[in-house]
């Protein structure tokens, strides 16, 4: 039963300047998508899929939460707000009322690697959307008070997702635990007193270095034709002149040698919870080779209910009521490794841990029954075909991974590569990866009530 | 309507239900098919991705749960995928997982829902799991006391948590006691209590073939979606057992709670009675609210509480539709320094709407957004499955796909202002703050 989501929100990661050759025209049996490059540098890719006459238009610069110059945490995401202030062309609110007035849907959002702006409009409106877009890449007008108010908006949106949440608290300490020198230990909406002091120079200067065609990638999915895409990307983001980017230049980690602990308490929080963090590699990191067998280590240690995790801690230990892992590698730079665990009411602490521990050496040591791997290798690639049944969901993964420097050709390929590993690669990557001494282990705690208010009510 | 009919073999009948144009080059038909076992499954066929979304609505939810039994078909809903037939907890989620169905069961207030989402590929073993679910749930002991825990502990969390604390407050303060006003969940005593019987009468009483509603979409003939469904249905028994809810009494009188809490940033929530779906002038309510506080960003009260003033990140307003009940439901998360001005600016705009109503023009863009983006509510075989499935729960016609825009169109400034003025009466309105708002006390 999915009665509790297993919901940590992963801060996701970056983006590589992109390397593709001059229309590689790739043809995909899985998406059908192709690649294209206009002249300025700006990647395109396009997704057919003709099941509604909508399309979904979306803008991915290559550059996030990640890139934030020190001292100027939520600076990628402030601008991100700040995209719908309006131009010269079409200020104030015109672009999302005429989105809106067309049937449109829009938003954007910023993670550490990219920074994405999209709509899903019914098909006839693709040329607008594109003018409107193309226009706030390079014609942003902003005033001083647009910056001073969305800046009290942001920190609205700070406290409804962090503040007023003791797990997103918990996390927030804990990236900044796991990694010692990288910007992924920094939270992509900022810290609250660096968002105060964020102002209307930082937001052009970051805006006029990266907002160009060269740092961007546009993906179009749904019902459209290839050719006319393009025709239509070449008038209106053809036009923007491109412009030098400066490499991205990351702190790198040093040696982790220590396992490392955040705690948390909180009175609203009614159980204990652990969560454990370890660093691991992405889809393009150094040792970028262990992120496919790592994928399938974690769909079979902690992927479902029938998973081992699930049904050692919560059905035969019956430690906890809710337990699995997580762990994306559509990153820039190494990333997260998680596993959660919610605990029953009066389960001690350590208990649950050493558990914990006991189930995750022991899988290290044993490996996995085969049976295990090729269940989760076929979830895994079923998976990917119900992606094709919502042209956002496959817009999203081509964004991402163009994003972060992957072409159109890996994400083709992922199900070979996932189908291709083998159990040893499973355990060598686990083994790599499953390092106390490049951990994490946070706790939540209840604290007493203080909700009396309500009692008396 | 212009349907045909048409019969295949005498095992189901097909009625074309007017042809709903999602597609210009192909105008897509909502199918009415009435199976050889009887089971009436609305329909839309979709070929172009290899997946099949069925949705399956039996009427009564929390609502209808027993006096100290409440959270039962909570509890019940949440184990059918717990084991069936021969087949214990962890043999059926393997197959589940092992063939990537996805089977989801959705316990509601006044309707319990299962969507299954299957590759084409794997359509006879998802109908069958999804079958064997519904008919031979096992409410084995281990699973039923390992989802007890699971439920009682989302139910302490819940207490804990500002948001649900402000929305449970505010069904409670608006609903009184009636049965709509529970959580889902029920509490801590009464899933104490519930025993496996309970479990057996809940499916017992519900799962019929005369309390079922079909939908489904995907990449099949329609004689198999049929086939499909009598092999995996065709053993739920034909009655289910009446239930009764008693009438509804809204709160009349101005209601406004703060609940102290520590927290950084207070939680309103906010609302008035509101009117059924079936009911003639619920399409200006849907205009009046979308500009209110439903077009996201374009509202009323977007623009005065966010874009102009930066007081909240997030401000809204929706309609909810239960069996036989409508309300009007608005929320908004600001500072606890700045709650007050807040709650003073939407009751203004509140004011506003009720007396003056709408603007020509704004009438003119909202019927020409909310028309244009219909479309988009279709885009993945699950939202469309659900949507079929909702038209019958509902009452609505099955040409409604096609008459929806033209109901919308038809609206005027007057039958806005009309029910605007009707539905807006703060005399009625219940607002719930849970946070330290400052200067906001309780009156009630």
């Amino acid at each position: 039963m999915t009665l509790i989501r297993f919901c940590l929100i992963l801060c996701s990661l970056i983006f590589l300047h992109s390397s593709q050759s001059y229309c590689e025209d790739i043809k995909n049996s899985t998406f059908n998508a192709t690649y294209h490059q206009l002249d300025n540098g700006m990647n395109i890719v396009t997704i057919p899929n003709r099941r509604s006459p909508i399309v979904v238009h979306m803008v991915w610069y290559h550059i996030g939460a990640g890139d934030d110059p020190i001292g100027k945490s939520g600076l990628s995401h402030l601008l991100e707000h700040l995209m719908f202030k309006g131009t010269n062309n079409f200020p104030d609110d015109t672009f999302s009322r005429l989105v809106a007035l067309n049937g449109g849907r829009e938003n954007a959002f910023t993670s550490s690697d990219y920074t994405g702006y999209f709509q899903r409009i019914s098909k006839q409106y693709l040329p607008l959307v594109m003018e409107l877009e193309a226009d706030r890449m390079r014609n942003l007008s902003l005033t001083e008070d647009d910056v001073l108010l969305e800046r009290d908006i942001v920190l609205e949106e700070r406290s409804s997702r962090v503040s007023n949440v003791p797990s997103s608290i918990l996390m927030e300490q804990m990236y900044r635990a796991l990694f010692l020198r990288h910007p992924y230990g920094t939270p992509v909406i900022g810290w609250e007193n660096e968002i105060k002091e964020l102002n209307l120079h930082d937001v052009l200067t970051f805006y006029n270095k990266y907002y160009f065609p060269n740092n961007a990638t546009l993906v179009v999915a749904g019902d459209i034709d290839v050719e006319d895409v393009l025709t239509l990307a070449k008038q209106h983001y053809g036009s923007i002149q491109p412009s030098e980017i400066e490499e991205r230049i990351r702190l790198k980690e040093p040696k982790h040698v220590s396992p490392r602990r955040v705690l948390f308490k909180s009175p609203q929080l009614a159980q204990p919870s652990i969560f454990r963090f370890y660093l691991a590699p992405s889809y393009v990191s150094e040792d970028r080779s262990y992120s496919f067998p790592l994928e399938v280590f974690s769909e079979v240690l902690g992927g479902k209910i029938t998973s081992i995790l699930y049904q050692e801690m919560v059905v035969k230990r019956k430690l906890a009521t809710w337990a699995g892992t997580s762990y994306n590698p559509m990153s820039l730079d190494n990333t997260t490794f998680a596993i959660y665990l919610s605990l029953k009411e009066k389960v001690s602490i350590s208990e649950a841990e050493i558990a914990l521990d006991e189930i995750i050496a022991e899988s290290l040591k044993d490996g996995f029954e085969d049976s295990r791997i090729k269940a989760a290798k076929g979830r895994m690639a079923a998976n990917l075909l119900y992606s094709l049944d919502n042209p956002s969901g496959v817009a999203k993964i081509f964004g991402s991974a163009l994003s972060i420097g992957m072409s159109v050709n890996d994400v083709e390929n992922w199900s070979k590569k996932i189908d291709s590993v083998t159990a040893d690669e499973i355990m060598n990557a686990a083994n790599y990866v499953l390092n106390a001494d490049k951990s994490v282990t946070g706790i939540l705690i209840p604290e007493k009530e203080n909700y009396n208010a309500i009692k008396n009510n | 309507m212009q349907s045909k009919i048409i019969r295949f073999i005498g095992f189901c009948i097909i009625l074309v239900c007017g042809c709903f144009t999602v597609h210009e080059s192909k105008a897509a038909s909502v199918e009415r098919i009435i199976t050889a076992e009887g089971f009436e499954i609305w329909y839309l066929r979709e070929l172009s991705v290899p997946v099949i979304s069925l949705s399956i609505g039996f009427r009564g939810g929390s609502a209808s749960d027993p006096i100290g039994k409440e959270g039962l078909s909570y509890f019940a809903t949440n184990l059918l995928d717990e084991g069936a037939g021969k087949m214990d907890s962890q043999s059926f989620q393997k197959k589940v997982t092992d063939n990537a169905i996805h089977l989801n069961f959705i316990p509601g207030r006044d309707i319990t829902s299962i969507s299954l989402r299957t590759l084409s590929q794997n359509r006879k073993e998802a109908f069958k799991l999804m079958g064997l679910a519904l008919t031979q749930p096992r409410f084995d002991k281990e699973a039923k006391e390992r989802v007890r825990e699971q439920i009682l502990s989302k139910i302490a969390t819940g207490e804990k948590q500002p948001n649900s604390v402000a929305i449970k407050s505010w069904y409670k303060a608006m609903l009184g006691d009636h049965p709509f006003s529970r959580p889902l969940e029920g509490n801590t005593k009464s899933i104490l209590s519930i025993q496996k019987k309970d479990l057996e009468d809940f499916i017992r009483g519900r799962f019929a073939q005369d309390n079922i509603f079909i939908g489904a979409s995907g990449d099949v003939e329609p004689e198999e979606i049929a086939s499909l469904v009598d092999s995996a249905l065709k053993t739920l028994p034909s009655n289910s057992l009446s239930f009764s809810l008693p009438e509804v009494k809204f709160n009349l009188e101005p209601h406004f709670d703060v609940i102290n809490l520590d927290i950084p940033q207070s939680i309103a929530v906010f609302g008035f009675p509101g009117i059924p779906r079936v009911h003639k002038d619920f399409y200006a309510a849907y205009v009046m609210n979308y500009i209110l506080g439903g077009s996201g960003f374009t509202s009323r009260l977007y623009k005065e509480v966010r874009e102009k003033r930066g007081l909240a990140y997030s401000v809204y307003s929706y309609l909810h539709t239960l069996d036989s009940i409508g309300l009007i439901v608005g929320g908004v998360a600001t500072r606890n320094d700045a709650m007050s001005n807040s709650i003073d600016i939407i009751k203004k705009e509140l004011s506003l709407m009720a007396k003056n109503g709408i603007t020509k023009e704004e009438l003119s863009s909202a019927k020409r957004a909310i028309t244009g983006s219909f479309p988009l509510k279709f885009d993945t075989s699950s939202s469309v499955a659900q949507i079929l499935l909702s038209m019958q729960f509902q009452g609505l016609n099955h040409d409604y796909l096609e008459r929806r825009n033209s109901y919308i169109e038809n609206i005027t400034v007057t039958d806005v202002r009309s029910i605007a003025k009707q539905l807006l009466n703060q005399n009625k309105m219940v607002t719930v703050i849970v946070g330290s708002p400052k200067g906001l006390t309780s009156y009630k």
